[in-house]
């Protein structure tokens, strides 16, 4: 069996390690920042109502819905939110769900803000494609390179010949 | 068949201390994990509604339970810190070892910021709750009070900091057993259960709400895996970890299950989807004074188990990679007195608790979500690349796992869900996080790999890897 040429790595500098420390660290803090900087937004909550809803657009720029059971959600250009016909009723609560909402502490109109938004998961099949994409390619890209580091490791650990 | 009979550590003088057995292995798994049934697993009712939640719950323990699965088998033969880290070197190669520690790193650093932040806001809550005025207590300095004390327990020596968690561990778990008899049999309270009332039965948002729960779903296990760090501290690695891990695991599928049982039947869900403590909260709607300060207590301990875990593993990881070079060697220093890995233990504080501290919860939660979902996306290649090296009658294993290759089938097909379900929540955030690893991949090529003695990475007493 052929012994392979056993590699030696340089020695690094202690200022070395310390900015490839830092380098890291920095990375981190950038991944972090980065997409609250860039305002990267994942799913958001929407306006809703229970029951059929119908939406209009008020003459001040309000964004106004309203139900079935006459519920009216007003949303002014501040992004201020009022309700007109509040009740527990037209919000599809339930004498038991309204109980526990007045034992957590919390009124109709905290109740209102709750319930009042709701996730729209509508959503991009090129980006979700793309975004899925981006990581196989990445994971192919890691078994591929790392695959070519192992065999130089074997090959200095066991020797060359299999 | 080759027996197991070297370490991962190369020679050194001082090596890390072998004194834990199974439970100290349970402490750190579940103590890691449980924080997440106090608080977190709650936003993915906000995602699916109830039901949609307690389906992800499952979906994802399924996925969780491949993870663990195979985890014992690669780890009960891999008897060295750095857990999956040290897996990946053996079975990948070098640089999918690079990522996958800093995987490990970073979703613990981040969980434990996120620990800390929450422990922070529990004294808040506590304080005022006992008269404060709203606003006057800042939640920051007791976030570095929790750091510095659980800092130095791990500075300190593992046994110490595993049977402390071990203790907090077990009052957390036995605070959701409580509330769950409480309810369910009216100890105590004279409060029911409402599941059909508060809307249990409905998918508010139908299944693409349970598919976007998933992402949060993870929180009911997330860290579970960590137990492979403690492989090079145990006394019986072939017996400890596949005991402790699989038992861990047992008591999370159970403690969530209680605890959506609890929280479900008490909270309307679109509260409970938002709340930042939500065992606190229907503790509180017991009325019980008794049930309120135990769960108070419960989220407390869970808190910190999970940081004290975190700091733990993340250090692990950190000390392996410094071991090898893959991390600058002044990391991979063992305390001569305490033989746990200080330095990897000192650096890796400041990062957590600046997180803690900036309060960057989001981004926080979202980097530890995908980091370890990136982790788990390795273990099925793993898992295939262990068997074809070395095969069932090559090398003897503490433990192997039944139906291979389902388990690795399953994990790959769930990964793939629960990406899309994070990108359903995250979007482009999920990218542009990407792009960290991409860059420290490139990094790691052209600039760290060169630091790195080749055959001296391969550390087990394993025979050749067939087709190498």
């Amino acid at each position: 069996m052929a012994v392979a040429k056993q590699y030696q790595p340089p020695v690094q500098s202690g200022i070395g390690q310390a900015f490839d420390a830092v380098f890291i660290l920095v990375l981190t803090f950038l991944a972090l920042w980065i997409p609250l900087e860039l305002n990267l937004a994942g799913a958001e909550k929407g306006d809703w109502l229970p029951g059929t809803v119908t939406v209009a657009q008020a003459e001040d720029g309000s964004t106004v819905l309203t139900n079935e059971a006459g519920l009216v959600k007003r949303i002014d250009a501040e992004g201020t939110i009022t309700f007109e016909n509040l009740t527990w009723e037209a919000l599809g609560q339930n004498a038991v769900m309204q109980a526990q909402w007045e034992k957590l502490g919390l009124g109709l109109e905290d109740a209102a803000t709750s319930i009042t938004l709701r996730y729209d998961y509508s959503f991009s099949w090129g980006g979700l494609l793309a975004t899925l994409a981006a990581i196989l390619a990445y994971f192919v890209f890691l078994v591929f390179q790392s695959n070519k580091e192992y065999r130089e490791v074997i090959a200095e650990k066991f020797g060359n010949g299999a | 068949m080759s027996d197991i009979t070297a370490g991962g550590a190369k020679p050194s003088s001082i090596n890390l201390a072998k004194v834990l057995g199974p439970i100290h292995v349970w402490a750190l798994g579940v103590g890691i994990v449980l924080v997440g049934e106090f608080m977190g697993w709650n936003l993915s009712v906000e995602k699916g509604g109830a039901l949609g939640s307690i389906i992800a719950c499952w979906i994802v323990g399924l996925l969780y339970t491949c993870v663990a699965m195979i985890d014992s088998e690669v780890t009960s033969t891999v008897a060295a810190a750095g857990g999956q880290y040290t897996q990946a070197k053996h079975t990948t190669g070098p640089l999918m070892a690079f990522n996958v520690g800093l995987y490990l790193v970073l979703a613990y650093t981040m969980l434990e910021a996120a620990d800390v932040f929450v422990f922070g806001d529990l004294v808040r809550i506590a304080a005022e709750g006992l008269g404060a005025e709203p606003g006057s207590v800042d939640a920051r300095p007791f976030v570095l009070l929790a750091v510095a004390v659980l800092a130095w327990l791990n500075y300190r020596g593992v046994f110490m900091a595993l049977s402390i968690n071990f203790l907090i561990t077990a009052v957390a778990f036995a605070s959701i057993v409580v509330l769950f008899v409480a309810y369910q049999f009216g100890v105590g309270t004279a409060e029911p259960l409402h599941h059909q009332e508060l809307g249990m039965g409905g998918l508010p948002y139908g299944w693409m709400g349970v598919l976007a729960a998933f992402q949060f779903a993870i929180w009911y296990y997330l860290g579970i895996e960590g137990t492979c760090q403690a492989a090079e501290e145990v006394r019986s690695c072939g017996r400890s970890l596949p005991l402790g891990t699989m038992t861990g695991m047992i008591t999370l599928l159970i403690a969530a299950a209680l605890t959506w049982y609890v929280c479900a039947g008490s909270l309307p869900w679109e509260y409970l989807g938002t709340a930042l403590a939500p065992l606190y909260d229907t503790s509180r709607m017991s009325g019980s004074t008794f049930l309120v300060v135990l769960l108070w207590i419960g989220t407390v301990f869970s808190a910190l188990a999970s940081a004290n875990g975190c700091i733990n593993d993340a250090s692990r990881a950190w000390f392996s990679m410094g071991r090898d070079r893959y991390l600058p060697q002044f990391f991979a220093a063992v305390h001569p007195r305490y033989r746990t890995p200080y330095r990897a233990i000192i650096f890796l504080i400041p990062i957590a608790a600046s997180f803690g501290f900036l309060q960057l919860l989001g981004p926080v939660i979202t980097f530890s979500i995908l980091s370890g979902l990136l982790g788990y996306t390795f273990m099925p290649i793993n898992m295939f690349r262990f068997r074809s090296k070395w095969p069932l009658e090559t090398i003897k294993r503490g433990y192997v796992h039944p139906f291979h290759p389902i388990p690795s089938l399953v994990l790959v097909t769930l990964c793939a869900a629960t990406f899309v379900a994070v990108y359903l929540g995250f979007g482009t955030q999920l990218l542009a996080m990407m792009v960290f690893y991409v860059v420290a991949s490139v990094w790691f090529v052209f600039f760290r790999y060169k630091y790195v003695r080749r055959g001296d990475q391969f550390t087990m007493a394993w025979p050749r890897p067939r087709g190498y």
